[in-house]
């Protein structure tokens, strides 16, 4: 199964705050029928988060190892703007990370390559401004071995 | 200049590839030759002994301990962290640059 599908996407994601965006982006895992367990999965990505949500250019990377978790994914969600650290602005574009406990190899290797590509600000640019889930999902995909 | 940075996080996914990205983007920009050890959830493959010799100065950014620490012991390195790196690399590269210069 590949880290990232169009289900994973949430091209108008409203939320009240940080809590509430990874509360919504945990269940859309659930829903896709690759987590079981929303609750863990916002439980250990805030308990991550205590030692600071990586953000750059305006997108947030909140990302954990959850044993809520059944298959490594990646979600994406744009968002009118929602505060994860207080000493940045809000993030318009949240890539929350999720890894299954023990995870092996070779997910790892696709995740750090997204997390290299998130460094560079055409990406970034186009995480914000491709039209559909599909465009997204492609864009994953590219670089992909 | 020759510039090694080792860089690790705690969850070992994000933040250490980030970080090491940004090293990478920010030392070639400004002209230097960097090589960058990441040490995160997909292992580590330590930078041999030769290719560290001939380093001018290591940065390390990392969260959690860095692994082998022993290979830099006779370099001049650069403390930081993962978050640095990735808010500010451009930094970073001229900490390292100007440690060399002291």
């Amino acid at each position: 199964m590949s880290v990232y599908s169009s289900e994973l996407v949430n091209l108008e994601l409203v939320a009240t705050d940080k809590v509430d965006a990874i509360t919504q982006l945990a269940q859309l895992v659930v829903s896709a029928g690759r987590a079981t367990d929303a609750q863990q999965i916002v439980a250990d990505v805030l308990s991550r988060d205590e030692m600071g949500t990586p953000q750059v250019d305006g997108v947030a990377i909140p990302h954990a190892r959850s044993a809520g978790v059944s298959e490594p994914s990646v979600v994406v969600a744009r968002t009118s703007g929602v505060t994860f650290d207080p000493e940045e602005a809000p993030a318009d574009v949240i890539f929350m990370i999720l890894v299954p406990n023990g995870e092996g190899d070779e997910h790892i290797v696709i995740l750090s390559g997204l997390a290299r590509r998130l460094m560079d600000p055409e990406f970034t640019q186009a995480l914000r401004s491709l039209q559909s889930a599909d465009a997204i999902t492609a864009l994953l995909a590219i670089g992909e071995a | 200049m020759k510039i090694i940075a080792v860089t690790s996080c705690a969850t070992g996914i994000a933040h250490t590839y980030m970080a090491a990205e940004a090293l990478e983007r920010a030392g070639k920009a400004a002209g230097h030759d960097i090589t960058v050890e990441t040490q995160g959830a997909g292992g580590f493959k330590p930078l041999p002994a030769d290719v560290i010799a001939t380093a001018d100065v290591i940065i390390f950014a990392n969260d959690v301990g860095i692994r082998e620490k022993d290979r830099f012991a006779n370099h001049k390195i650069l403390q930081s962290t993962p978050k640095a790196a990735i808010k500010d690399a451009k930094s970073l590269i001229e900490q390292a640059v100007a440690l060399v210069a002291e």
